[in-house]
């Protein structure tokens, strides 16, 4: 059986989608998520995974907003101001729910980013990561978080979402 | 070079066969008709052939001029071109159940014009109470002019029923346009509804000229629910099913009971319908009555076997008109239009495999066909679907067509399931279902539809029960959606 990433409903090998909550089961672009022998080779890999993104990774300095996104495929620094939370996804024509940082444009859909894929949370003591329930999870620093519980980061540390990394910037 | 069999019968191989597969069939074939184990001389002819066809199989350069020569000669025989594909390019073996969903297309060939033929049509009009005033006068005018566009060579007979039925105009006599147009204008509304006796009475005027003409085709017009006589229209309906008759069913309003007539027309491979506006009417029966002669095949029927271990769970016809199908070994499929392709769409669910099996037989069977102008032949074509083990249980990509059927079906059948969710009390499951399809409806695009969705939602939330039009609005709304050109951008 394979189960659902977002309801978790046991369906058989072979479904598209599932019957439960109609969440699609194998991605369009090939690889299927979930079907069990997958999820056992997928302990090894997130222990590989997790050694190799260990790496430090210098976080730039910034200076004009307490908070910020390193997208680390282009480089690119996503200021952030004025928000105590914000959501982090990928725009998607006609989805109900936009998120506060679109991704759209950095290839988010090839790297598995959901629409509504975690939030950040950021109060003058901490700044904490929520999955929310994403198809291919969150990693801090390659390590996985469980949905939806809020997870201290701070500066410098590197987010995953899917395949997509961001580094979180403080102002120090 | 033999026409028949050709070189993958005569080895009893799929065209797709590996190389391992020729060898192994090679062998065995060899073996059985080796001359020096049979003597009768047809025996070893046929073993020079087994022996030819592996010679050329096993080669790869002359394989695939084989496979185009092949290709060519049946695309010259065959009266429609067949192409399966499948969800999975392997199995996995698996100690537990596994899904796979096959795409067939059947499409018309290329200037095959076998010409027009003539349409046996009856009209079964419900004259119920209930149909009285506007409903009534718009159907009457739809009927009569039906009657108008008539071919000379077309039959048209025109049933009212209600707790009894009427021949209005009787199958091939009444041919005076004049005469047809007052015995419609004389329908009255009364009485209650009862389909069998309309129904019984139609069959009786189609079996008239039914030899005429492969297309004989039954439109129901009703705007009631049927009362305790629901089993007896479906085994009438399975009877003409066999006999080649049709039957499309059209709901007007909302008080009909749309799982009934689904069922009564899919029994015969046609297809229900909902009619929210009258005023539909007349543009509906008129398109039908073009589109029904409009074929380049007729009758068709797909016979499938399925192996021992498989259970065909569920048959969609995407194209020309989406319809849950029925699941027996014999399932009537409609006709194959002049311009447009016939999608079929099956869900095979496979028990565990045995180990020592490399490719799985899925099912074996015959497409069964008319095509004009030999209209009293039934043409087979052979079909045979089968699937080679991978070692990977990771699954590759589905073919875009078959996910985005998938994608529409699965929300079809979570409308279904939200409302019988509401039907056994889970009103809080339904709305929330309700919600979760109307989010992906969004997704798709469908932003009209997942409105409704949302306001029949909250209706359930609000008044424990559905809505009348609601229900039938997103059910009808949500099947329309497998046609293909009609589907949204899956993403």
């Amino acid at each position: 059986m394979i189960s659902c990433p977002n309801c978790l409903k046991k369906e058989l090998v072979g479904s598209l989608f599932c019957t439960e909550c109609g969440e699609q089961l194998v991605d369009d672009h090939g690889t299927s998520p979930l079907s069990q022998p997958e999820a056992v080779r997928s302990s090894t890999s997130e222990v590989i995974s997790a050694t190799q993104e260990q790496e430090f990774l210098f976080p730039p300095p910034i200076q004009d907003a307490p908070f910020a996104l390193n997208i680390i495929s282009s480089g690119k620094i996503i200021p952030i101001r004025d928000y105590k939370e914000i959501t982090i996804g990928r725009y998607s024509k006609g989805a109900p729910l936009i998120p506060d940082v679109d991704l759209s444009d950095h290839k988010a859909y090839e790297s598995g980013v959901s629409r509504i894929h975690a939030s950040i949370q950021i109060s003058e003591e901490c700044i904490t990561v929520t999955d929310l329930e994403s198809v291919n999870g969150t990693r801090i620093n390659g390590r996985k978080i469980t949905p939806n519980e809020p997870y201290t980061v701070k500066n410098g540390d590197i987010l995953t979402l899917g395949k997509f990394k961001i580094q979180i910037l403080q102002q120090s | 070079m033999p026409n028949w069999p050709n070189y993958y019968e005569l080895l009893d191989l799929p065209t797709d066969a590996t190389d391992e597969e020729i060898r192994y069939a090679y062998r065995e074939k060899a073996r059985q008709f080796h001359p020096d184990t049979r003597q009768s001389e047809m025996e070893t002819g046929l073993f020079r052939q087994i022996q030819e066809a592996y010679e050329i199989l096993s080669d790869s350069p002359k394989r695939k001029q084989y496979n185009k020569k092949l290709e060519n000669e049946i695309e010259v025989s065959h009266p429609i071109s067949m192409r399966i594909s499948y969800s999975r390019s392997k199995l996995s073996r698996l100690d537990e159940p596994q899904l796979i969903y096959s795409l067939l297309e059947l499409a018309p060939k290329k200037n095959a014009d076998g010409g027009r033929l003539p349409v046996n049509i009856c009209l079964l009009i419900d004259r119920s109470t209930s149909m009285k005033g506007e409903r009534m006068d718009i159907v009457k005018t739809a009927a009569i002019e039906l009657s108008r566009r008539l071919q000379r060579e077309d039959t048209l007979s025109i049933i009212a029923f209600s707790d009894r039925a009427e021949v209005i105009v009787s199958a091939g006599k009444s041919n005076d346009p004049a005469t047809i147009v007052n015995q419609i204008r004389m329908i009255n509304a009364d009485g209650g509804t009862e389909i069998f006796r309309g129904l019984n009475q139609g069959y009786r005027e189609i079996r008239k000229h039914y030899k005429k003409s492969p297309i004989n085709h039954i439109i129901i017009l009703t705007d009631g629910r049927t009362y305790g006589d629901e089993e007896a229209c479906i085994d009438l309906a399975r009877q003409m099913a066999t006999e080649g008759v049709r039957i499309t069913s059209l709901g007007i309003g909302s008080e009909w009971n749309d799982d009934f007539t689904d069922k009564l027309a899919a029994v015969t491979g046609g297809s229900s319908y909902y009619i929210s506006d009258v005023r539909d009417i007349n543009n509906f029966l008129q398109n039908k009555y073009l589109s029904l002669a409009e074929i380049c095949a007729e009758q068709v029927v797909l016979n499938l076997n399925t192996s021992e271990g498989v259970e065909l769970k569920s048959v969609y016809r995407l194209q020309p008109e989406p319809t849950e199908l029925i699941t027996k070994s014999e399932i009537p499929i409609g006709s194959i239009p002049d311009l447009s392709q016939v999608d079929i769409i099956l869900e095979f669910v496979l028990s565990p495999i045995p180990d020592n099996i490399n490719r799985y037989q899925i099912a074996t069977g015959e497409l069964h066909l008319v095509t004009p102008p030999d209209i009293n032949l039934i043409k087979k074509l052979p079909i045979r679907l089968t699937r080679l083990f991978g070692s990977s249980p990771k699954m590759d990509k589905p073919p875009r067509k078959i996910f985005q059927a998938l994608s529409l079906i699965s929300l079809y059948r979570m409308q279904n399931h939200a409302y019988k969710e509401l039907a056994d009390g889970k009103v809080h499951e339904a709305s929330v279902r309700l919600q979760r399809i109307a989010t992906h409806m969004l997704s798709l695009g469908e932003d009209a539809l997942a409105e409704e969705i949302l306001k029949e939602s909250k209706i359930i939330d609000q008044t424990n029960r559905s809505s009348v039009e609601g229900k039938k609005q997103i059910k009808f709304g949500t099947r329309s959606l497998l046609l293909p050109s009609q589907a949204g951008e899956v993403q």
